[in-house]
């Protein structure tokens, strides 16, 4: 008898599993979108959003059940990104807040109140270009934050820096958005 | 509250992180101070646009990758577990590229609620994916014993057709529905040795319908708050008098 009694299938045992890789592929857009930014390549974004999902179903078993698995994910998605970055060796991973800094500040200003000019009359691309301009720490800041809208301490954990440097990141890229945008609504 | 103290706070006063005491003082200082409601006013700005812009700055993944991501997922799906109370045997190696198949209609379909087409897309996805990774033991299955045990197991009051050899129509067993999270039971069948899955949905009710997917012909029907859907690749011909056979004998 094919149908045959016995062990009842354990409801949590067979879903969990599935469970996780289900929650997991429904990061994917986030997952890309954020790989995007962080490596300006939709083929390059590809490679590094596939291996993130490589590397999370063989650590799966590290993953606490209850915690939040998009975050997670995200974290092994940042390390990916700055491992390779580390093997490649094409430019510094710090951020030099000073000379940063200093290039904000020579940006013209714009005459107009910030919630105009931003709300009304900003055109998408001109805010992708204007985000994909920011220096990587403050673009990932900003991006992690007001998008994905994850909290200070997650992204802490993700960029592996204490929760005042995210805050300060997020303040300046933020600034530096708002500047960027003025100046091209100037010309 | 100083300059100082609004500059440690400003994000968190602008994402609405601060408590009630401290937003006070931070906007009291504000009213008196042009430099830092500037920069509250530039950097709030900034936040709103890319929050409400968030959307169409985050495109949809490529289905390639979709696909590809899946994959990756299928390698990890213990199907054994899953099947073990029906003393199902798990065979061949099409099992990733099966789950593959229906993980990636998850993620390209969802859960099939509506449309007859995407349903019956996902019901002949598990109607593969069922055919192709479990070989059953012995000969037909016992429809009693099939029934009791789905309402063991699910709570499902299913009434399941039993073999009928002058059809050549041979019962093998049943089991819950991965492709639609479980809401979905599957009976298998052979026809002259082709594989035919009857999907019970209970507490649903749909239009009557032939569906057409790839070779598989689909007829969907409803009665008594269950919608029944016989699938096959077989000819319409040869899938009639089973199809009337079925409806006979559930009602």
């Amino acid at each position: 008898m094919p149908f045959m009694p016995g062990r009842r299938a354990d409801a949590d045992e067979g879903a969990e599993a599935p469970a996780f890789e289900r929650g997991a592929l429904a990061c994917i857009d986030s997952l890309y979108g954020t790989a995007l930014r962080l490596t300006a390549n939709p083929a390059d974004a590809e490679d590094l959003v596939q291996d993130t999902y490589l590397k999370a179903f063989r650590a799966s078993d590290q993953f606490q059940p209850g915690t939040n698995l998009k975050a997670w994910l995200f974290t092994i998605l940042h390390n990916t990104f700055l491992n390779r970055r580390r093997r490649a060796v094409k430019e510094p991973v710090a951020v030099e807040t000073e000379e940063i800094e200093r290039a904000a500040v020579g940006l013209p200003g714009n005459p107009e109140t910030p919630e105009q000019l931003l709300l009304s009359q900003t055109l998408d691309a001109d805010l992708q270009a204007a985000l994909d301009a920011l220096p990587a720490a403050f673009r990932q800041a900003v991006w992690l934050r007001d998008v994905e809208e994850f909290t200070y301490a997650e992204i802490a954990a993700m960029l592996d820096v204490p929760i005042g440097t995210v805050m300060s990141r997020i303040s300046r890229g933020r600034r530096m958005l708002y500047e960027r945008l003025s100046a091209v609504k100037v010309h | 509250m100083s300059c100082q103290d609004v500059d440690r706070l400003m994000t968190p006063y602008l994402d609405a992180e601060v408590g009630i005491r401290d937003r006070e003082a931070i906007e009291g200082h504000l009213g008196g101070c042009p430099q830092c409601a500037r920069r509250a006013a530039v950097e709030g700005s900034a936040r709103r646009v890319v929050m409400v812009k968030a959307s169409i700055l985050s495109p949809r993944a490529p289905n390639a990758l979709r696909l590809r991501c899946a994959a990756l997922a299928a390698r990890r799906v213990p199907v054994r577990a899953s099947w073990a109370v029906f003393g199902w045997r798990v065979v061949g190696l099409a099992t990733a590229g099966l789950v593959v198949v229906g993980l990636a209609a998850t993620l390209l379909y969802g859960v099939v609620t509506h449309s007859p087409t995407l349903l019956v897309a996902e019901l002949t996805i598990d109607h593969l994916k069922c055919f192709a990774l479990f070989e059953p033991r012995g000969g037909q299955a016992d429809p009693g014993a099939v029934a009791n045990r789905l309402q063991a197991d699910y709570g499902w009051r299913l009434a399941i057709p039993a073999s009928l050899p002058r059809e050549h129509l041979t019962l093998l067993g049943a089991r819950r529905c991965f492709s639609t999270d479980g809401r979905v039971a599957h009976v298998l069948y052979r026809h002259g040795g082709r594989p035919v899955s009857l999907f019970m949905m209970p507490k649903t009710m749909r239009e009557a319908a032939r569906i057409a997917f790839g070779i598989h012909i689909a007829r969907i029907w409803s009665r008594d708050q269950t919608t029944y859907v016989l699938l096959a690749s077989e000819s319409e011909p040869d899938l009639q008098p089973i199809a009337s056979y079925f409806q006979a004998s559930l009602f």
